[in-house]
């Protein structure tokens, strides 16, 4: 390969790795304190604190412009609203003024009614705070985690004890109730295009070839999904405390492992594990429903504080609760319905979800899909009463505390057999999923709980740093006492080894712990072997009299193989140890994996660029590697 | 040309002291067990510092309140959903004692900041306690302060006054005048969260022995019975699998009585870092398991290195004796094993020296297995290398080669 194409390459592999650090330098840099404090709550507390100030900022512009103000608008503050308004006026084909006070904004949005010019120029507001913050998580995202060793914080590790489920599926097989004659409906009323579909009766064939499957299952797919849906209700209850970056993971078949950076509440791991899921079904206060949202649409901003408890709870009565209502969304993450942000229901759930027997999803007679249910015989009685006492009104179906749908109660349900319809096929299988959650959700245990103080984080950043920074300068005083000039060549491999190492933690997405450093400690002490196997055959050939490009290329190719087999072996080693359980070690693995591979490339590569560089352009003729004088 | 030395002087000498070292070391093991960590043995391990409550933070209103703290000050971060979120910064070179800060704590809406007794403690020396929030909320916050006790504190006192506890264990941790102690308690039955239940005796013993304020929780770890158990399996196992691993990768290279050498060497050097384990009582955890697998995987390059030497003096050399080949090329390499394995040993005396607790036991046990690695190279692989060729030709080693072409 020529000189100039390895020299491309390199130049494009440190920008590659300067484009994966780049996150990282920005989130760590380049970000306020409390732009940080914001970006880490979770979507829905942006989406809400966008709302908010954008209704804030909107009273502030009607205001200003009623006053007759003339002065210009805070061009940053109002920035994207500015913009929407040229591009108003350029489609209106009116003239841009040179001021743009409060009053020009509000003329470049003229609408039918004042509501709704209001309505249009809060969306470009919120979305202007919205996507701002968002931007910032994405940097956040992208940026290499710190460990929790380095930031403080809580790492659980929780046992789900499968084998409640294998109990628990085999009595719900078994107590599938008798064929039921009642027919029975309940309708979804909170999508518009639900239709009145006629009653049906419930197809009671297959029965038994069901029961049959069910039981199989048990052992594999339930299992899977009972974990999936462990981890979900796990990440659905930490989400609610807005942490930064929560790790959920997984952990072979039946654990689950959480690192919660900067959390350090014991509190917060009770309410986290605070036993399995639950689902219930509650009763919607409709009258109550309507008076929160009289009160919410016109005090957005002051109607919950951060920790969306109400900060006047006297607006709704007292036996009742505001809780949010979800949707999956196309990557099957929960988001709030935007229509229908909140639900006000009773506080006391009119029926328990393990009461639940069966649920399958259908067509009905028009084909459209629904949802069926079956209550065991304790559940139907409850539930007759239930639907009895509260016909027409809606049911919210509430999984740990949150609301996954709210269908209508058309009819009075005595039979213990339900239905529900009025959406789509795919919604129709999220539902199924929700309600067979019910007895899919298997008791959490705590198993392992590590906290470091974030005191202790900060000490073991110091040490890290000092460590990394004095073991670099101990083994470059070393290479280049013993191998003079040559050594400059290997001190810069190193410093771009380890540049090449942190951009792949970046890039990968890893985590960055005092063991991790440990390990690119480690890793320049053994990649700056490479370059001692190079250097020592480099002088061997010297003594026998050879030049220097002769001594150079023979010195590179015979120590190849000696490299790789040193490099593949620390290879093995550093893969075995990333199976090894806990979080710390793997950050180590990872870190002397990523260093083989970083060090071959930086030892083989990079410094014999460096050698040639040295022969051809600054047409060298000797190497100074030694104390001993050659030829 | 470089000198040779004669290695094989030593090879019977070797085999005894390492036979020695075997058995004695089992009886070692035996008698003084392994000090497991806390990974490989359930319970309760939490550090804990002995320093009164100096400043109590508490906040009321719909915002969240934070406390963060860095190198340079305190500072309370702000957020929230209604307005623009905010960070108050009181720097250290600014604010150098708690009177100073308290007067400019309170200003802030909502916050309240009460000293709970000397007021004229520097700011840069409060740390809060590892387990709690550090969301400032109506339940006050507490933060500590080294500087206004100084009276000596032992292990031997702590033990005593937990002594209701059974199984509890307390260990200084760092210097003394850090007041740091680590205090380990078993986990005695396998009731329902355990972590809880093991926090609260020992907060309460501790409540009554010292007072509520005149402590902090720095760490708290805790590790269930079946997961340790697990664990422990799983560190065996990969350590079992990664020398299989790299005796059959040496196997593919050269051949089963090279890969044989090699791993014997390597096998010795864990049990030698196992050994230096059990003498100087440093804990079996995950970090020191770590420490062995890196040995397994890197130490086995010197040796790599010293066999490719041989293989090509065999070529070289076809009429000379199996032990001359070893002892030249042991030889031959020797200077450059004993330079790759001081860069590494540098790199992790620094790490040693910069670090402390776990990642210090973790450098040290390193060093101890590099050391290892660089003698069994140079006499126990060679040894058992000698075994099998020591009396054949070069000719005859070398026709019994894997085929792996030469570079």
């Amino acid at each position: 390969m020529k000189k100039r194409t390895r020299f491309v390459i390199v130049l494009l592999v440190l920008a590659l790795c300067f484009l994966f650090l780049l996150p990282t330098l920005r989130w760590y840099f380049w970000t306020s304190k409390e732009d940080k404090a914001l970006a880490t709550e979770s979507r829905e507390k942006i989406r809400d604190h966008a709302v908010s100030m954008a209704s804030k900022d909107l009273e502030f512009l009607i205001n200003t412009a009623k006053s007759g103000s003339t002065e210009a608008l805070d061009a940053k503050r109002f920035s994207a609203l500015i913009e929407q308004a040229r591009k108003n006026n350029k489609s209106l084909k009116r003239e841009n003024p040179n001021v743009w006070t409060a009053t020009e904004v509000l003329k470049a949005f003229p609408s039918a009614s004042e509501d709704q010019a209001r309505r249009e120029i809060a969306s470009v507001i919120e979305s202007f705070y919205r996507n701002r913050i968002l931007k910032i998580k994405s940097h956040q995202t992208n940026a290499v985690k710190l460990g929790l060793d380095l930031s403080g914080g809580m790492s659980l590790i929780i046992k789900a004890d499968l084998s409640a489920i294998e109990n628990v599926a085999e009595a719900t097989t078994e107590e599938t109730p008798k064929e039921e004659t009642e027919a029975t409906e309940t309708e979804e009323s909170n999508k518009s295009d639900a239709t009145d579909s006629a009653t049906e009766d419930t197809k009671p064939e297959n029965k038994a070839e069901k029961k049959q499957k069910e039981k199989r299952e048990v052992s594999a797919t339930t299992r899977q999904e009972a974990m999936a849906l462990a981890i979900e209700t796990l990440r659905g209850r930490i989400d609610r405390f807005g942490l930064s970056e929560p790790v959920i993971r997984q952990q072979g078949e039946d654990r689950i492992y959480i690192e919660l950076p900067g959390a350090t509440d014991a509190d917060l791991i009770s309410s986290i594990i605070m036993g399995r899921g639950i689902l219930a079904f509650h009763i919607v206060d409709d009258e109550a429903t309507n008076q929160f949202y009289q009160y919410y649409n016109a005090n957005k901003s002051t109607t919950f504080d951060a920790n969306y408890n109400l900060i006047d709870p006297t607006i709704i009565p007292e036996d009742t609760m505001v809780l949010g209502v979800y949707y999956k969304d196309a990557y099957g993450i929960d988001q709030r319905n935007e229509a229908q942000p909140f639900l006000v229901v009773k506080k006391q759930p009119g029926l328990e979800g393990k009461y639940l027997a069966s649920v399958e999803t259908a067509r009905d007679n028009t084909g459209q899909p629904i949802v069926e249910f079956t209550l065991d015989n304790v559940g139907a009685e409850i539930f007759a009463k239930l639907t009895t006492e509260n016909e027409k009104k809606r049911l919210a179906i509430v999984s740990d505390t949150k609301i996954k749908s709210a269908p209508n109660i058309n009819t009075p349900i005595t039979g213990g057999r339900g239905m529900i319809t009025g959406f789509t096929a795919e919604e129709a299988e999220n539902l199924k999923a929700v309600l067979r959650s019910a007895w899919l959700n298997v008791p959490l245990e705590l198993e392992s709980q590590q906290v470091i103080g974030a005191t202790m984080g900060k000490q073991a950043i110091q040490q890290g740093l000092n460590a990394l920074f004095w073991g670099l300068v101990a083994v470059f005083v070393f290479m280049l006492m013993y191998y003079l000039e040559a050594g400059i060549n290997a001190c810069i491999a190193q410093i771009l080894n380890l540049y090449i190492m942190f951009s792949i933690l970046s890039a990968l997405n890893l985590t960055l712990s005092l063991s991790s450093i440990a390990g690119m400690i480690l890793t320049i002490g053994m990649a700056v072997d490479a370059n001692v196997v190079i250097f020592e055959r480099i002088k061997e050939e010297l003594l026998l009299g050879k030049s220097r490009t002769v001594a150079i290329n023979a010195g590179f190719d015979q120590a190849f193989w000696a490299i790789m087999d040193s490099n593949i072996t620390t290879f093995i080693a550093a893969a075995f140890l990333s199976v090894l359980g806990t979080g710390t070690i793997k950050g180590f693995a990872y870190s002397l994996a990523i260093g083989v591979i970083s060090s071959v490339f930086t030892a083989l590569f990079v410094s014999r660029l460096i050698f040639d560089f040295g022969t051809e352009t600054l047409k060298l003729k000797n190497i100074k590697i030694s104390w001993r004088k050659y030829n | 040309m470089k000198k040779i030395f004669k290695f094989s002087k030593f090879y019977i000498l070797t085999t005894v002291f390492y036979a020695a070292l075997l058995i004695g070391g089992f009886v070692l093991i035996f008698t003084k067990g392994i000090n497991r960590g806390v990974d490989f043995q359930a319970g309760l391990v939490a550090q804990v510092r002995f320093a009164p409550a100096v400043l109590s933070l508490s906040y009321d209103g719909n915002d969240k309140v934070s406390l963060s703290q860095d190198v340079k000050g305190l500072h309370i971060v702000t957020t929230s959903m209604t307005s623009e979120s905010k960070t108050d910064s009181f720097l250290y070179s600014e604010y150098k004692t708690v009177a100073d800060f308290l007067t400019a704590a309170n200003n802030l809406a909502g916050l309240k900041a009460i000293s709970l007794g000397q007021d004229n403690v520097s700011l840069s020396s409060l740390f809060a306690s590892g387990t709690e929030s550090t969301q400032i909320t109506q339940k006050p916050l507490k933060l500590h302060s080294l500087e206004t006790t100084s009276e000596p504190l032992t292990s031997d006192s702590i033990r005593q006054s937990l002594s209701s506890i059974p199984g509890v264990t307390v260990q200084q941790a760092g210097e003394a005048n850090l007041r740091t102690f680590q205090i380990r308690l078993a986990d005695t039955d396998d009731a329902k969260n355990t972590s809880d239940n093991l926090k609260k005796v020992l907060s309460s013993a501790l409540n009554e022995n010292y007072g509520a304020d005149n402590y902090a929780f720095l760490t708290a770890d805790f590790m269930g019975s079946q997961f340790s158990a697990t664990l422990l399996k799983q560190s065996v196992v990969l350590l079992l699998a990664s020398l299989l691993l790299i005796f059959l990768y040496v196997m593919v290279r050269f051949k089963w009585d090279f890969s044989l050498a090699a791993t014997a060497a390597l096998i010795f050097d864990s049990y030698t870092m196992i050994l230096y384990m059990v003498i100087t009582r440093i804990e079996l955890s995950s970090f020191t398991v770590a420490a062995l697998l890196t040995i397994v995987g890197y130490s086995v390059n010197d040796t790599v290195v010293m066999f490719d030497r041989v293989r090509e003096n065999t070529r070289l050399f076809p009429d000379m004796l199996g032990t001359d080949i070893i002892d030249k090329s042991v030889s031959e390499v020797l200077g450059r094993s004993i330079i790759t394995s001081i860069t590494t040993i540098v790199a992790v005396l620094i790490l040693f020296l910069f670090t402390e607790g776990s990642t210090r036991d973790f450098a040290e046990v390193l060093l101890v297995g590099l050391i290892s690695g660089v003698i069994t190279t140079i006499f126990l692989s060679s040894a058992v290398l000698n075994w099998t060729c020591g009396t054949k030709k070069g000719q005859e080693i070398i026709k019994s080669q894997a085929q792996v072409a030469k570079s």
